[in-house]
């Protein structure tokens, strides 16, 4: 228990957040460096 | 006094809506400016936009309702929005976007057109349909509950309620055409956030605090806490679980949803605007949910669920905030009409009428003709929200599912499976189409209440390979597709 709701549901907001946020920065840090790369060259 | 406060603020929120109907004038004189704001949107626009599309009023009412009525367990609808959000703006929204610039496509029979060679236009016409009949059962829906937030608020009348919300929506649309949808939208979205980001943080307190809030509840009823509800680890648990999880799946393929790919100004705004969309529904979906959760706490025994926000904003709030959620219930709606307007729009002028039957028309004819089909769609889904036909209520039903079965199999296997047919891919929408429609009214109850998007995308998935596997691609279908994919790696 803590704040008392218990380890289950604690873990189960922790995926579904965790989850989407890690998906959304990978995609976001690997296409942000691709695009500023390319700005680069074209510069 | 009370009264004048909540009528200021409303009258400050359409007004601005005016403004921005007025501000996008210009856009709104061609098709592709009607239709899709000449693709020129920024990240942060389209990324508010398709979450309060995505959204609507079920958002506020809905599902706070459900953290109300199941606590915990309404967490599996966070998972399943939060993963589709992120999913589809991390791994469909580029190829999408690549290949519906290459095509010239403004909405997705366009892009299905083109995809599958369609020459005899199927897609336009199986699309037209599908889309029209559900988006008038929705419309209706919607503008039933804008004639009840009218009425409940400020007295009104239903009727004249319903008229209102129409009028609003009808000439911003009309006149600003999806600039102004998605600015509208971009407004609204941030209006839902900031409502669904206070509410929690001024109820829980309210209720005692974060862990008197959950002691309470577990008095109330412990399943209230268990992440499997009050089945616990069942079969009825799991399908209940992945039911919620799946309401997450239409934010991958619905066209209104899609088109605001297509809007963007270039592949940089989808990389940017991936950030911003995930954010914004954690933020959405997490202070609903714990809405719902205290306003158990503080308003035990309601008898409708889904009356927990505005019974906590009257509440907890001072007059002027009570005007600001009334104008987040009517943002929710609007936003959602907003879209399917043009949406249906672009299913009769741009995919049948120009591409169709008159290829030869004037960009300023097409938008005209445009405008004047969003406002019948409009007027007839006004007359089924007056006459209340039972039918369309009906419909509304399996209109969202519906809609997302239809397409969404059928554009993620056009994106990442060379081997899709044209055959395969109309048997796909027609089968996730009929199998959601038809798992609503004919099996449904009988199978724990099983969420009819899952039964339809199992349908178009497998109708979609089958038929593909039997049928010959279109030629270069998968030397194009690896041109896509190295665009995007370069």
């Amino acid at each position: 228990m803590m704040f008392g709701l218990g380890w289950e549901a604690w873990l189960l907001l922790a995926v579904a957040v965790g989850l989407g946020l890690a998906i959304e920065l990978r995609f976001y840090l690997r296409h942000r460096a691709g695009i500023s790369r390319r700005d680069a060259e074209l510069r | 006094m009370t009264s004048t406060t909540i009528i200021g603020v409303l009258v400050g929120y359409l007004l601005v809506l005016l403004g921005i109907g007025f501000w996008s004038t210009r856009e709104s004189r061609t098709v592709a400016g009607y239709y899709v704001a000449g693709k020129k949107l920024p990240a942060w626009v389209i990324a508010f936009s398709s979450n309060a599309t995505g959204e609507s009023a079920w958002l506020l009412l809905g599902l706070t309702g459900m953290g109300y009525a199941v606590g915990v367990h309404a967490f599996w609808v966070i998972l399943g929005e939060v993963l589709g959000v992120a999913l589809a703006w991390a791994y469909v929204a580029r190829p999408f976007k690549e290949y519906t610039d290459r095509y010239e496509a403004i909405t997705v029979p366009d892009y299905l057109t083109a995809r599958f060679h369609d020459t005899k236009h199927v897609f336009r016409f199986l699309s037209a349909v599908i889309v029209l009949s559900m988006v008038m059962a929705y419309t209706a829906a919607q503008l039933t509950a804008s004639g009840k937030a009218f009425d409940s608020f400020l007295g009104t009348g239903y009727t004249e309620g319903v008229w209102i919300g129409l009028a609003i929506v009808l000439f911003y649309t009309t006149i600003g055409g999806f600039k102004a949808v998605a600015y509208s939208d971009f407004l609204q979205g941030v209006l839902m956030l900031g409502c669904l980001v206070t509410l929690p943080l001024v109820a829980i307190p309210a209720a005692g605090g974060f862990t008197e809030t959950m002691s309470a509840l577990e008095a109330v009823d412990p399943a209230l806490l268990r992440p499997m509800g009050e089945f616990g680890l069942s079969l009825a648990g799991i399908i209940s679980a992945f039911g919620f999880v799946a309401i997450g799946f239409a934010f991958l393929g619905s066209p209104q949803l899609l088109t605001r790919f297509m809007a963007a100004r270039d592949q940089k705004q989808i990389v940017d605007g991936g950030l911003w969309a995930v954010l914004c529904v954690i933020g959405f979906d997490v202070g609903a949910v714990f809405a719902g959760m205290a306003g158990r706490v503080l308003f035990p025994g309601l008898a409708d669920a889904e009356t927990v926000l505005p019974e906590m904003s009257a509440a907890l709030f001072p007059a002027f905030f009570t005007g600001i959620f009334l104008v987040v219930v009517l943002a929710a709606i609007m936003s959602t009409v907003d879209s399917l307007l043009i949406l249906a729009s672009s299913a009769v002028v741009r995919d049948v009428v120009q591409n169709v039957y008159r290829p030869d028309a004037s960009e300023r004819f097409l938008s005209v003709l445009g405008k004047g089909v969003t406002v019948v769609i409009g007027i007839v889904g006004l007359v089924f929200a007056l006459t209340e036909v039972r039918m369309i209520f009906y419909f509304v039903l399996f209109a969202w599912s519906g809609i997302a079965s239809a397409f969404t199999p059928v554009v993620l296997c056009s994106l990442f499976w060379r081997r899709t047919t044209r055959a395969g891919a109309v048997a796909g929408m027609i089968a996730g189409f009929v199998a959601a429609v038809g798992w609503v009214v004919f099996f449904k109850e009988g199978f724990y209440d099983l969420y009819e998007m899952i039964p339809g995308f199992a349908a178009g998935f497998l109708a979609t390979i089958v038929v593909s596997l039997v049928t010959t691609p279109p030629e270069g279908a998968g030397e194009e597709m690896d041109r896509v994919r190295a665009a995007l790696e370069s």
